[in-house]
C-alpha cells in the first residue's frame, strides 16, 4: 500500500473496537451509516429538578440563547461539546451529546451519553450530520462556553461540508452562568475548577491535557493506534458529565436564589 | 458633450473640480501654450533633445445588443455618461456572453465602468449575487468604493448593494456584516489569501453566489507576486466549485505586451481581449530633456532635480496642473523643498499648493493629497511611483519624470498621468547622468519604438507551489481533479509533503493533518512585511505640535503597541518606512525629511520598530552609505561548464550601512560624514558563479580593455535571458559581479527571495543554453557600444536607490563582454571594434567615491529534479522546526 494511504475503516478500526472494549467496557461501539463510529453509553438515572419555568427563560436569555415563541418547558436536555482540531472554523473530529429524559413522575431522568466519532478526517461530515438530525432543536441544548466556541464550530463545519444547520431554539452557556454564580469566589470558572471546587468531584490525573488532542487525533489517523484517541474519548465523557453535575449545582442554586427577593 | 468616464466620481465633485480647473488652468485660452513654453525653454539651453507627437483621439462609441436595465441608464445619465465606449460595450457584451474579459487599454480610459457595468447589471438582474473586486493595494480599494458608491447614489435605492472594503483596517464587528451581507466585496490578493480563503466557511453565502471576480491593475501580478497570485486564484477556484459557483472573471491591465497570456496564466481560464481604446484623447507630446553639461571637457551634466525644480516652477507659476515622477523617496523630499524654498520667495500662496506625495505618508495624509489634487487645491505633486497605480487624481496637464523609471510600461503609466479629453497635454522625460538614461537621450527613437515589457508568471514553479498546496489542502481536501490543476509536479510534491506528516491520503483526497495555519507561511509579495513607525517626539522648549493637527493613523497601524505607545507619551506618528529603508533612512542622526520639514533621528528602536525623530532647522540632508558583499555560504554542487567553473548552492547576500554623508541643499556639497552602527542586512538565498577562466580575463586585458566591466554586461544580459527560460521577471534575479567570494572576477546570479525559488537553480542546469543566448543577443544589438538592450544594467523599480548615489559613467562594456564569452564558449576569438576603454571609476556629481554595487489507484506522479527536492526538503524543514523527522 501506498505511504499515507492508511485508513482507519481498515485495520486501525478492529484496533479502535478492541481498545474500546477494554479500556471502556461500559460503552457500546458501532460503525453507523453512511461512515462514522458511534460510541453509546448507557449512563445511572438520575435526579433532577428544573426550576420554574420563568425563571429558566429568563436565564436562558441572559446566559445562552432562546427563540421568541418556544412551547413549553423544552425537553429533553441535551449536554453537548466537541472535540476540534483547533480554533473555530478547523475540523472536528468528535460530538459527545449526553441526553438527560425525564422517566417518571418522580423527577428521576434517563441518561444517555453518544459520542459521534469521525475515524478520520473524511468521516467529519457524516459526523456533523448525525448529531444534528438526532439531536431535536427543541430541547434544552446545555454547553459549557459554547456560545463562543461548540455552536459556531458546529455552525461552520456545517457550512463548510454544505449540510443544512439549524441552531437551537433554547441553549444555555453553563460557563456564563457559572461565572455569574460562583465566579467571584474561585479563581476562574474552567470547568475542572468548578468540578472540584462546586462539585467536589475532581477530575482523575489520567485526563488528556487538551492541549494535545489536536495532534493526538492527527497521529490516530496516521498510524491507527487507539491509545491517545480512547484518552480523548474518555475525556468527553467526563466533560459531558462533569457538565451535568454543574447544571445540578446551578439549577439548585437558581433554586434557592428565587426564593430570595431580588 | 460626452465627458470622459475615468474613474466613477460623484457628479458634484466632477462639477467643482472642473470649475476649479477653469480657475487655475490655462490651457483652455491656449492649447499650444504648453510645447511653446517648453520649447522656449529648451531653445535657451539645447535641453529639449526630443518632441514626440501623438496625435489626439476621437471618442468612440459601442453599441449594445440589449441595453442596460433602467436603473443603470439613469444613474450613469445622472453623472453624466449617456454612451458607452467601445471598449465599454465591447466588455459589458464579452461577460453578458458568458465569457471571461481582459481589457487593455489606457489610464483614465474609463476602465472602471468596463467592470462596474456588468457586475451592476448581474447584482440587478440576481438580487442574491455576489461579486469580489481585487486591487493590488488598500488604497485602491478605498478608492474604487467612493466610485461606486456615487454611481450608487445615483441610481438610488435599487442600486443600494451593499459594497465594503474587506482588508486589514476593516474593523471586526463590520467584518461580519459584510461576510453575511455584502453583495460587492473591495480586498486585494493578500487579505484573499491569509483571511477568506482559509476561512471560506464563514463566506459560504458569498462564495456561494459568487457571479464575478474583478482583477485590477493586474498587470502588477507578474513575477514572484504575479505567481503565488496566480496560485490563490487556483484556490478560489477551487472553492468556488466546492460551493458551486462558477464566477466569470474581468481583468483589467495597463499596457504590457501580453495581457491576455497574463490574465490566462494568473486566472488559469481562457480570456477574450479587449483592447481598443475608444476613449478620447486630447493632443498629447512627449518630450525627452537632457540636463546640460557642465563645462565642454567635462561629462557632468547638470542635476536632473535642479532642472526638473526649474521646469515645474516655470509651469505651475504659468498655472498649470503638474506631476512631477521621482524613483526615491528621498528625491521627492528634496525635489519638494527646492520648490518650497523658490516659490516661498514668490509669495502669493503658491508655495501651499505643491505637495511630495509618497511611500511611508500615513494613508490618511495620502488620501488628503489626492482629494486636493483631485479638487485643484493641490497644483503640483512630487511623487515616487506610489501615485502610478490607478488611483484617481483626475488628469493633469504635465506629467515630468525625472529619470527612465525603468520599465517602457512604468514609463507610460506615468506619462499618461497627463492627459485630457480635449486639450493638449504634456510628459518630459528628463534624463539622469546614468548609462540608461541617456542611452534613450541619445536614442529617442529608441524609446518609442518599443514594445511594453512582458508579464511573466510561472504559476507550477515548485518552491511556490508547496506553499499554496499546503494551504490548498487545509481549506479543503485535495482531489485528484486538482492535483492536475496545480501543474505538473503537484503530485510528487504532495508525496513529499505526505512523509513529512503535512498531509495525510484518504480515498483518494489528501487531507491536512497537521496544526498551523499554513497560509500565514506565505507572504505573495516580494520583501520583508516589518513596518518601521517614525514618531515625532516634538521640539525640546517648543510647543508640542503648534503646527496644526495632522491625521493619526487609523485602522491597523493605529492598533499596533509602537503607535499606541506614542500616543500615551503625547507624541505624534509621522509616517511609516518599510524595513529595508529604514535600515539606509533612518539611523541615528539621519535626517528624515517629510513634507519638505526635516527631522533629526535620535532613536531607532529595532525591537519596536520605532524610530524617534524631531523637527530640526538644518540646511543639509544625509545619504546612507551601503557596502553589499556576497558570502558563498557552502558549495552544493561543482562543475566546469567548457573552461569556466561554476559552483552553486546557498548564498548570504548582505547589505550593511557604515557610514553617512551630509549632503547640502543645493549646492549638494558634502559638509561631513559620520558613522552608521546598524546589524547586516542579509538575504540568505541561493544562487551560482561562474569563474572565467585565467585565460579568458587575460584575453580582455590584452584587448585593452577592463574584463570586470565586461562581467557586469554578461551578468545583466544574463538577468534577462533567464527570465525568459525560468519564467520570472527581472525583478526577482540578482545578477552581479564580486570577486570577494571566490576570489578572482566571477558572475552571481540568485534569487531575491529568502531560500530561493528555483531560478539561479534551473538556469545553472543550462547555462550552456543561457550563455550562448546572452552571446546572440549582444552580438545581434545594432548598438554601436552597448545600450540597454544588450549589457546595459536592468534597472529594478522600486528600490529605494538616490540616482545621484548610484553607478555613473558608462554603460557595461560590451565589447570586453564579447570577447569573453566567445573565449567562454570556445568560438573564435572576438576583436573587438572601437578603441580601447579605460578604466573608469564610479564618480558622483561631487567628484567623490560611492561605492553601491549595484486515488485513483495509479497516480502519475512526475518525479521532482532531485535538486528541487533537496531544496523543497530544506524549506520544509524551515516550516517544521520541531524534531519532526519522517519515518517511511
Amino acid at each position: 500500500m501506498r505511504k499515507g494511504s492508511s485508513n482507519a475503516a481498515g485495520a486501525g478500526d478492529d484496533l479502535l473496537r478492541d481498545g474500546i472494549a477494554r479500556f471502556l467496557p461500559r460503552a457500546n461501539y458501532a460503525i453507523a451509516a453512511p461512515g462514522y463510529a458511534r460510541i453509546t453509553h448507557r449512563l445511572r438515572p438520575r435526579r433532577l429538578r428544573l426550576p420554574p419555568e420563568e425563571l429558566l427563560r429568563r436565564h436562558l436569555k441572559e446566559h445562552g440563547t432562546r427563540e421568541q415563541n418556544p412551547d413549553g418547558a423544552p425537553a429533553p436536555i441535551v449536554l453537548f461539546d466537541i472535540e476540534s482540531l483547533g480554533f473555530v472554523g478547523r475540523p472536528l473530529f468528535l460530538i459527545g451529546a449526553l441526553r438527560a429524559t425525564p422517566r417518571d413522575a418522580g423527577g428521576a431522568w434517563q441518561l444517555d451519553a453518544v459520542q459521534y466519532l469521525a475515524r478520520d478526517y473524511a468521516e467529519e461530515a457524516a459526523v456533523v450530520s448525525a448529531f444534528q438530525s438526532e439531536t431535536p432543536r427543541t430541547g434544552l441544548w446545555v454547553s459549557f462556553n459554547g456560545l463562543a466556541f461548540d455552536l459556531p464550530a458546529l455552525r461552520l463545519r456545517a457550512a463548510h461540508h454544505r449540510l443544512p444547520w439549524e441552531d437551537p431554539s433554547s441553549h444555555l452557556d453553563l460557563l456564563h452562568l457559572a461565572r455569574r454564580l460562583w465566579g467571584k469566589r474561585l479563581p476562574n470558572c474552567k470547568l475542572k475548577t468548578l468540578e472540584r471546587a462546586i462539585c467536589r468531584r475532581p477530575r482523575g490525573d489520567g485526563d488528556i491535557d487538551s492541549g494535545q488532542i489536536p495532534a493526538a487525533y492527527h497521529d490516530f489517523v496516521r498510524t491507527g493506534e487507539p491509545l491517545d484517541l480512547l484518552d480523548i474519548l474518555q475525556h468527553n465523557l467526563s466533560d459531558l458529565t462533569g457538565l451535568f453535575e454543574i447544571l445540578l449545582h446551578a439549577l439548585a442554586a437558581l433554586r434557592e436564589r428565587v426564593q430570595l427577593p431580588r | 458633450m460626452d465627458r470622459a468616464p475615468e474613474k466613477g466620481r460623484q457628479p458634484s465633485r466632477r462639477r467643482r473640480k472642473t470649475r476649479a480647473r477653469k480657475r487655475t488652468s490655462r490651457i483652455s485660452e491656449n492649447p499650444r501654450r504648453l510645447l511653446e513654453k517648453l520649447e522656449g525653454l529648451g531653445l535657451r539651453s539645447e535641453a529639449l533633445v526630443h518632441v514626440e507627437k501623438i496625435p489626439p483621439r476621437r471618442a468612440q462609441y459601442g453599441q449594445l445588443s440589449s441595453p442596460l436595465p433602467e436603473t443603470l441608464t439613469a444613474a450613469l445619465a445622472a453623472i453624466g455618461i449617456t454612451r458607452l465606449y467601445t471598449h465599454q460595450a465591447h466588455t459589458l457584451e464579452t461577460v453578458r456572453a458568458g465569457k471571461n474579459a481582459v481589457v487593455a487599454t489606457g489610464t483614465a480610459s474609463g476602465k472602471t465602468y468596463c467592470y462596474l457595468l456588468p457586475v451592476l447589471e448581474g447584482l440587478l438582474r440576481e438580487p442574491s449575487a455576489t461579486a469580489l473586486l481585487l486591487f493590488p493595494t488598500k488604497a485602491l480599494a478605498q478608492d474604487q468604493l467612493k466610485g461606486i458608491g456615487s454611481l450608487q447614489a445615483a441610481g438610488g435605492d435599487l442600486l443600494a448593494h451593499l459594497a465594503g472594503t474587506y482588508d486589514g483596517d476593516t474593523p471586526s464587528r463590520q467584518r461580519s456584516k459584510l461576510r453575511d451581507e455584502a453583495s460587492i466585496i473591495l480586498t486585494n490578493p493578500d487579505m484573499l489569501h491569509s483571511g477568506i480563503l482559509p476561512n471560506h466557511a464563514r463566506w459560504a453565502r458569498f462564495l456561494s453566489n459568487l457571479r464575478y471576480v474583478v482583477c485590477d491593475e493586474i498587470h502588477v501580478y507578474r513575477g514572484i507576486f504575479g505567481s503565488n497570485v496566480a496560485n490563490v486564484m487556483r484556490r478560489l477556484r477551487r472553492i468556488c466549485r466546492h460551493y458551486g459557483a462558477d464566477p466569470r472573471f474581468i481583468c483589467l491591465s495597463a499596457t504590457i505586451a501580453n495581457p491576455r497570456e497574463l490574465a490566462e496564466r494568473v486566472i488559469g481560464a481562457t480570456f477574450r481581449l479587449i483592447d481598443r481604446d475608444g476613449s478620447p484623447r486630447g493632443p498629447k507630446h512627449f518630450a525627452l530633456w537632457n540636463p546640460p553639461v557642465l563645462s565642454r571637457t567635462s561629462m557632468d551634466r547638470r542635476s536632473s532635480n535642479l532642472e526638473a525644480r526649474d521646469l515645474v516652477l516655470s509651469f505651475l507659476r504659468d498655472g498649470f496642473q503638474a506631476i512631477t515622477f521621482v524613483r526615491a523617496r528621498q528625491t521627492a523630499e528634496v525635489l519638494m523643498r527646492y520648490c518650497q524654498e523658490e516659490l516661498s520667495h514668490d509669495g502669493g500662496g503658491l508655495a501651499s499648493r505643491v505637495r511630495a506625495y509618497r511611500g511611508g505618508y500615513l494613508p490618511e495624509e495620502r488620501r488628503a493629497i489626492e482629494q486636493e489634487l483631485f479638487s485643484g487645491e493641490l497644483l503640483g505633486v512630487i511623487s515616487t511611483n506610489a501615485l502610478e497605480l490607478g488611483i484617481d487624481v483626475g488628469s493633469l496637464d504635465l506629467a515630468l519624470l525625472v529619470g527612465y523609471p525603468g520599465t517602457i510600461a512604468s514609463t507610460w503609466q506615468q506619462a499618461g498621468r497627463a492627459g485630457r479629453t480635449e486639450a493638449e497635454s504634456l510628459a518630459v522625460l528628463i534624463g539622469h547622468n546614468t548609462p540608461i538614461d541617456q542611452y534613450l537621450m541619445r536614442h529617442p527613437g529608441y524609446f518609442f519604438s518599443q514594445t511594453p515589457e512582458n508579464a511573466v508568471v510561472d504559476p507550477d514553479n515548485a518552491h511556490i507551489l508547496l506553499g499554496h498546496l499546503r494551504a490548498a489542502a487545509y481549506e479543503l481536501p485535495i482531489t485528484a481533479r486538482d492535483e492536475g490543476d496545480f501543474g505538473e509536479y503537484a503530485p510528487a510534491i504532495l508525496d513529499l509533503l505526505a512523509e513529512h506528516h503535512e498531509v495525510h491520503r484518504l480515498r483518494g483526497r489528501w487531507y491536512y493533518s497537521r496544526d498551523g495555519y499554513p497560509a500565514a507561511d506565505i507572504g505573495l509579495r516580494n520583501g520583508s512585511n516589518n513596518v518601521y513607525v517614525i514618531v515625532d517626539t516634538g521640539t525640546p522648549g517648543a510647543p508640542p505640535f503648534a503646527d496644526g493637527a495632522r491625521p493619526q493613523p487609523s485602522g491597523r497601524l493605529a492598533r499596533t503597541t509602537a503607535v499606541k505607545r506614542a500616543v500615551e507619551r503625547g507624541y505624534r506618528v509621522i509616517g511609516t518606512l518599510d524595513e529595508a529603508s529604514a535600515y539606509t533612512q533612518l539611523y541615528p542622526q539621519a535626517i528624515y525629511m517629510h513634507d519638505a520639514e526635516t527631522y533629526m533621528v535620535e532613536h531607532l528602536d529595532l525591537t519596536e520598530k520605532v524610530a524617534y525623530v524631531h523637527k530640526v532647522n538644518l540646511d543639509y540632508y544625509t545619504q546612507s552609505i551601503v557596502d553589499s558583499r556576497i558570502r558563498i555560504v557552502d558549495t552544493e554542487e561543482e562543475r566546469t561548464w567548457r573552461k569556466t567553473e561554476m559552483g552553486f548552492g546557498p548564498l548570504a547576500v548582505s547589505e550593511k550601512v557604515y557610514l553617512f554623508k551630509k549632503i547640502r541643499f543645493g549646492t549638494r556639497e558634502s559638509v561631513g560624514f559620520g558613522p552608521v552602527d546598524l546589524p547586516v542586512q542579509t538575504l540568505e538565498t541561493v544562487g551560482f558563479w561562474i569563474t572565467p577562466p585565467a585565460s579568458a580575463m587575460g584575453e580582455v586585458a590584452r584587448c585593452g580593455r577592463v574584463a570586470t566591466e565586461g562581467l557586469c554586461g554578461i551578468a545583466s544580459v544574463l538577468a534577462d535571458v533567464i527570465t525568459l527560460h525560468a519564467m520570472c521577471d527581472v525583478m526577482d534575479i540578482g545578477a552581479t559581479q564580486d570577486s570577494r567570494g571566490t576570489g578572482a572576477p566571477a558572475i552571481f546570479v540568485y534569487d531575491k527571495y529568502p531560500g530561493g525559488l528555483g531560478f539561479s537553480q534551473k538556469a545553472f542546469g543550462m547555462i550552456e543554453v543561457l550563455m550562448q543566448g546572452a552571446c546572440e543577443l549582444i552580438t545581434a544589438c545594432p548598438c554601436e557600444a552597448g545600450c540597454p538592450s544588450c549589457v546595459g544594467a536592468p534597472v529594478m523599480p522600486h528600490v529605494g536607490n538616490d540616482p545621484d548615489a548610484a553607478m555613473r559613467g558608462r554603460i557595461p562594456d560590451k565589447e570586453a563582454a564579447l570577447v569573453l564569452l566567445h573565449h567562454m564558449l570556445e568560438k573564435e576569438p572576438y576583436v573587438p571594434k572601437g578603441p580601447a576603454r579605460a578604466p573608469a571609476g564610479k564618480i558622483s556629481p561631487d567628484g567623490e567615491e560611492v561605492a553601491r554595487d549595484g486515488e485513483p489507484a495509479s497516480r502519475e506522479v512526475k518525479p521532482l529534479p532531485p535538486e528541487v527536492e533537496r531544496r523543497l526538503r530544506a524549506s520544509l524543514r524551515r516550516l517544521q522546526p520541531g524534531p519532526q523527522v519522517a519515518n517511511p
